[in-house]
């Protein structure tokens, strides 16, 4: 076995124990206090004024794929996130009467949505509410695609609020320009620098990067995305200390003619 | 949230997909050709099954607008395009022989012809029109940004004019410009793509750890 497959390893079996003690932990309730995010504050009013409106909040989580490879734009991980974050505002609109509507550009997202939202409404025992028309497959392994039919989807209904949260590159402009310019009020979310800069000066309400990652924490005080975030948050810390040692190391290497650390 | 331990219906769904992740994970590492071979299987299952929700996929699709071109409706002309390019995709794709060295073949994957052909000529002027609409919309999102007066918009306004102002070609001439510009490519803006990989990356580990050792079953119908 290589050497990095080695530290693959056992940086695996680390973090499964960061797991388990913050599963713990969370379980225990000993949580600690949050920064708020405004884009979630607004999501959630969102859904408390469709409840009394009747408009629908619509929901994305990008245009990712399922299984999505390395080199490719999206990713596995930020569709999770997505679908996790709609899993979370499901339950709300569930317990609150919210209407919902959620589209995705991947056809094992649609019916990983299609589980998601329909278990959300039946843990509160609203299966009797759940329509599966709610969610909709608007294009397939094609961003561009899926930001045009948002756009064309935006001018023709009548919305409360929108998502699009996930994988998205700079064509999400073309959906929330449209959006903006029909005055919905959108939150919008990417890890991407290319969508970041175009998300903020269009809408106020951005989850930028880890923030992505951090929302099902901040709309549910249910334990396991309580100890996701934990960990998320402990490891982080990890690697932004293990970046400042190897910066020291290497600005006093040079006077102890100490040996470089291998690619600094 | 009930623990699997409790149901057993849970503990096997957890049970196969934190194994199944495990193998191929080992494989990852280079476990040897016995956990290759599985986690191969393991990988072709998976493509299989994504397959066959592709399918499922175009099925719903053909139908929901196969019911919206009967009714007549506002977008039925939409959803008759939308057909008719669905059909004339699959036909090409599958059925339309074309001639080769060796005689008549039909075509194996999306780059051969004439499906290649059908999305020359169609699929890429559209995407290609799409995207040069970008650059409106930018305009117009700029110009909306800046009537706001939200500082973090106008800062981003105000960056991206600059970027653009100091790469125009007589100013890329000055030496000073032009390595500042490289400087700021490598370090600062290198360094904030870092840090939200880096954000990323810890988060796709979490998830994953988290579904393999069975905390999140989001695939598990409670």
């Amino acid at each position: 076995m290589t050497l990095p497959a080695i530290f693959l390893i056992v940086t695996l079996i680390f973090v499964v124990a960061l797991v388990w003690l913050h599963h713990a932990r969370a379980l225990s309730g000993r949580l600690p206090e949050r920064r708020s995010l405004p884009a979630l504050d607004m999501l959630r009013s969102a859904l408390a004024r469709s409840a009394e409106t009747g408009r629908p909040v619509h929901l994305s989580p990008g245009a990712s794929t399922i299984g999505a490879g390395e080199g490719q734009r999206a990713s596995t991980a930020e569709l999770l996130a997505g679908l996790s974050m709609i899993g979370q505002a499901a339950s709300q609109a569930a317990a609150g009467g919210a209407a919902i509507e959620v589209s995705s550009a991947d056809a094992v997202a649609h019916l990983a949505l299609r589980g998601v939202v329909r278990q959300a409404y039946q843990t509160l025992g609203q299966s009797q509410s759940f329509d599966p028309r709610q969610i909709e497959l608007w294009a397939h392994a094609d961003a561009m695609a899926y930001a045009t039919a948002v756009a064309a989807h935006y001018r023709q209904a009548q919305l409360e609020a929108s998502v699009l949260s996930g994988a998205f590159g700079q064509e999400v402009l073309l959906a929330a320009e449209t959006g903006a310019q029909r005055a919905i009020p959108q939150v919008l979310g990417s890890t991407h620098p290319s969508a970041l800069g175009l998300m903020i000066i269009t809408t106020p309400h951005v989850l930028a990067g880890e923030e992505l990652y951090a929302a099902e924490a901040h709309l549910t005080t249910a334990p396991a995305p309580q100890a996701r975030l934990l960990t998320h948050d402990t490891l982080r810390t990890i690697v932004i200390w293990l970046m400042l040692i190897a910066f020291g190391y290497g600005l006093i290497r040079v006077a102890f003619g100490w040996p470089a650390l291998p690619g600094w | 949230m009930s623990s699997p331990l409790r149901n057993p219906r849970q503990l096997i769904t957890v049970l196969i997909a934190g194994v199944s992740g495990l193998i191929v994970l080992l494989d990852f590492v280079g476990a040897g050709p016995a956990v290759s071979t599985i986690a191969v299987v393991l990988v072709r299952w998976a493509a299989l099954i994504t397959a066959i929700a592709v399918a499922i996929g175009v099925l719903s699709v053909f139908f929901v607008h196969l019911r919206r071109a009967r009714s007549r409706s506002a977008e039925a002309g939409y959803s008759l395009v939308l057909l008719a390019g669905m059909i004339v995709v699959i036909v090409a794709g599958i059925f339309y022989p074309t001639r080769t060295a060796t005689g008549l073949s039909l075509p194996t994957t999306l780059a051969d012809p004439p499906i290649r052909t059908v999305f020359r000529l169609i699929y890429e002027p559209l995407a290609a029109s799409l995207l040069a609409l970008l650059s409106f919309f930018a305009l117009s999102a700029m110009l909306r940004a800046m009537r706001s007066g939200r500082i973090e918009a106008v800062f981003v306004v105000a960056v991206a004019l600059i970027a653009l102002i100091i790469q125009l070609p007589p100013l890329t001439l000055v030496p000073i410009i032009g390595q500042t510009v490289q400087w700021v490519n490598d370090y600062l803006v290198a360094a904030g793509a870092r840090g939200l990989l880096l954000g990323s990356a810890i988060g796709a580990l979490v998830a994953g750890v988290r579904l393999l050792i069975g905390f999140d079953m989001p695939y598990a119908d409670r």
